[in-house]
């Protein structure tokens, strides 16, 4: 399915590998070794209390040994940050895998959890499990506005830069400031590899100028595969001169084939392309990657649909090259890769197909409708909350166009914010005669709305459920109550 | 629903210009502009929607509304100059009697200066009457707004019957929306806002006031004009406010009523949302 000929010595590379990671291993003090263990039983008894185990490990350790979690990541080989607006999740997901299929188990926080007391919880997890089998690299999910202070107490190997969307403004400000503090923080990396898109021309803009190395990833083009999405762009003047970008190709938002005609800044050649060859809806993809200056390319059956997941892939195999996986070693990985809890999980429920989705800001959502206006699904639950996590300020929701899924499809909408919602879609209407009766109807349980929409959906058909992150966390949480899902891995 | 009693009649056209869409676009503004295009279509009149991407670009001497969004503080610095250039002659616009709307960073712009703490005083383009001011902390009041425009307002005139139609009397007498901004806003003395706070911070979060209103004939002015903080967006849910708009802007082709529509989906957000942010909260 893939070829071969890039791994040009495999053997001397996984030899690099592993010299790379028997390197300095530190010892820990006693009292940080009795955090350790107190913090792994705390996070026994919080899961038992049905807390999730995430963030309280992690405060009480820090508060018996502060600054614990910078000392059990000294402690690693190679440390990836896995940061940006979306597919964070996913790219750590992603990463985690090719690295332990090639040989490199490694320390996730794979519940999404990603502020720095999860954190140290997942360090902690990891340093209590005792043997020789203990992982000697971690790929972290971590908060943008948390990259500054965990990496000047913990400095990475690799940060990974998904992207930089416009996402829960009520909480984070105006993304300006992020970039501001980014650009800070890597000043103060000069020997961490930033794996940035070449599409997104603030984090082009920002990786170039850091001082370490860098591994840009980029789409090859638009491909077979119509990519353009309605959707308000965030940036898109340039990073150098304020200038208004010209593009020859847009992807999601303001990524794509951006040059500026003013000062001549252009989208830099990425080191890894991808095309997207062939697209089947929520049923995956075929990638082709191809790297710069070399001729061959390969195409990999990928799990994951979409554009925004073919931007994860390119990320992930960037950053495991990177830490030093051979490139044709993460591409075999990556066909066999799975998706993370919640993102596109597909599971059976009364004989229907149903796919979890998380749709949280108009790049993600807009992706969402993409993907499912070129798929053959039936039915479609939207969970739209207005809690902390989520964003209080839901204007987003007119910055999205709903109008493939809402004039074909059986809809459902529940959530705290499904009035609002539900007025959107009024808009969006072919017709809007007598529109109170043919909107979709509110409830007030997420799983309700899925029950409802799995009656109405003949036998063998599918429901995808797009949802904020508190949604996605209540509607998980009801199936996993009811049996259908396993919990969430912490 | 849709407008059967109007179609008869010769079609009315409203032209309205989104100033710098593609610039000043943070917080769903296109949603206050598919307002206004479908709540007139449903009635059979057509809004003609015209972009205005830079300060020399066209501005039709028969635009009946005029409405510029919010952008970030970038996109705001950025756009002052071509603000300023435009001004003139969308003052005159209005003194024909067009309809003005400016939302947030719009409305801020639109003021007489921005006295910032760190960048000195940016001037405005002195259309509305107020001056806002960025305080050394950088706190931001952020949250849901609800506004009293007071029961004999034209706004809540506008929507009364289709407020009672709906079920949710009552809910006409209030403008809602969400609310995120630095800069504290300060009107001339004698200006009229939108209302007065009933929850959340409104102009300065110390005053009471929301917004800068002066109605259809105030200060020789004699479209009507509002400068307001609210977006989320600001019209979907406020369909008197949106219904006024029109009104005012409709005037001139002799409208005096508009069709009441079936606002059950408006009035229940509009509802829902006042609910949510009933409580008091602080800057952060």
């Amino acid at each position: 399915m893939f070829l071969t000929g890039w791994s040009r010595d495999p053997a001397a590379a996984r030899a690099r590998v592993a010299a790379e990671m028997a390197g300095k291993r530190r010892r820990l003090t006693l009292t940080d070794r009795v955090a350790v263990a107190l913090g792994r039983g705390s996070a026994f008894a919080s899961r038992r209390l049905g807390h999730g185990g995430s963030s309280l490990p992690g405060m009480f350790a820090e508060r018996l040994a502060p600054g614990i979690g910078g000392r059990l990541a000294a402690r690693l080989d190679a440390l990836a940050f896995v940061t940006g607006t979306n597919g964070k999740t996913t790219t750590t997901h992603l990463l985690s895998q090719l690295l332990s299929a090639n040989g490199h188990p490694a320390i996730t926080n794979r519940s999404g959890a990603n502020l720095g007391q999860s954190i140290t919880t997942s360090l902690l997890a990891a340093a209590a499990r005792a043997g020789t089998s203990t992982p000697r690299a971690a790929v972290l999910e971590c908060d943008e506005f948390a990259l500054p202070r965990l990496s000047a107490q913990v400095p990475p190997s690799v940060i990974v830069a998904t992207n930089l969307f416009r996402d829960q403004l009520d909480r984070y400000g105006e993304i300006d400031e992020i970039e501001r503090r980014w650009r800070r923080a890597l000043q103060g990396l000069p020997s961490a590899t930033i794996v940035a898109p070449a599409d997104d021309p603030r984090l082009a803009a920002i990786a170039t100028a850091a001082p370490g190395p860098q591994r840009l990833f980029g789409l090859a083009g638009p491909g077979p595969v119509g990519l353009e999405i309605g959707l308000t762009a965030d940036s898109e003047v340039c990073p150098n001169c304020g200038r208004a970008l010209d593009y020859q190709w847009r992807t999601i938002g303001h990524l794509g084939g951006w040059a500026c005609a003013g000062c001549g800044l252009r989208r830099p050649e990425p080191w890894l392309s991808v095309e997207i060859v062939a697209s089947h809806g929520f049923a995956g993809q075929v990638l082709r990657f191809s790297v710069a200056s070399e001729d061959e390319s390969a195409d990999v059956d990928f799990a994951l649909p979409g554009v925004s997941n073919a931007y994860n892939a390119a990320a992930a195999v960037c950053a495991a090259t990177a830490m030093g996986v051979p490139l044709s070693d993460a591409l075999a990985a990556l066909a066999a890769a799975d998706s993370a809890w919640g993102r596109y999980e597909t599971f059976e429920l009364e004989g229907r197909r149903v796919i979890l989705t998380l749709g949280k800001n108009p790049a993600s959502l807009g992706e969402l409708v993409r993907i499912a206006a070129a798929s053959d699904i039936d039915a479609v639950m939207f969970v739209m909350n207005d809690g902390y996590q989520d964003g209080q300020d839901v204007s987003w929701y007119w910055d999205v166009n709903p109008a493939p899924l809402v004039n074909r499809l059986r809809c459902a909408i529940s959530g705290s914010r499904s009035k609002d919602f539900r007025l959107r879609l009024k808009y969006e209407l072919d017709e809007p005669g007598d529109a109170a009766d043919r909107l979709p109807p509110t409830y007030d349980e997420p799983v309700a709305a899925l029950d409802a929409l799995v009656h109405d959906t003949p036998a063998g058909g599918t429901v995808v459920t797009m949802a904020t992150y508190t949604g996605l966390l209540r509607l998980r949480a009801a199936l996993v109550a009811r049996g259908v899902l396993a919990p969430m891995p912490v | 629903m849709a407008g059967s009693k109007t179609s008869g009649r010769k079609r009315i056209c409203l032209r309205l210009a989104h100033l710098f869409p593609d610039r000043l676009n943070l917080y769903g503004d296109r949603g206050n502009v598919a307002t206004l295009v479908r709540r007139a279509g449903w009635r059979g009149i057509i809004v003609d929607v015209q972009p205005v991407l830079n300060a020399d670009d066209e501005l039709p001497a028969d635009t009946r509304i005029l409405f510029i969004g919010g952008g970030a503080d970038r996109d705001q610095a950025a756009i002052t100059n071509d603000l300023v250039a435009i001004m003139p002659r969308v003052a005159e616009r209005v003194a024909d009697g067009a309809v003005l709307l400016a939302v947030c960073g719009g409305y801020q712009n639109l003021g007489r200066e921005y006295r910032s703490a760190h960048a000195g005083t940016i001037p405005g383009a002195g259309f509305f009457d107020a001056w806002t001011e960025a305080p050394e902390s950088g706190d931001r009041l952020v949250g849901g707004c609800v506004v009293s425009v007071g029961e004999d307002s034209p706004i809540a005139a506008a929507g009364r019957a289709s407020a009672s139609l709906a079920g949710f009397a009552g809910q006409e007498q209030t403008v809602v929306g969400f609310e995120n901004h630095g800069g504290r806003t300060f009107l001339g003395e004698g200006r009229q806002p939108l209302g007065s706070v009933v929850s959340g911070f409104g102009n300065n979060a110390r005053d009471g006031a929301e917004g800068i209103m002066a109605q259809p004939g105030d200060t020789g002015r004699p479209g009507f004009t509002l400068g307001t903080y609210l977006h989320g967006p600001l019209l979907p849910r406020n369909p008197h406010l949106a219904d006024y708009i029109l009104l005012c802007a409709l005037a001139e082709s002799g409208v005096t009523e508009l069709e009441p529509l079936d606002d059950r989906d408006e009035w229940a957000a509009h509802a829902s949302f006042a609910q949510r942010w009933q409580q008091s909260r602080q800057p952060r």
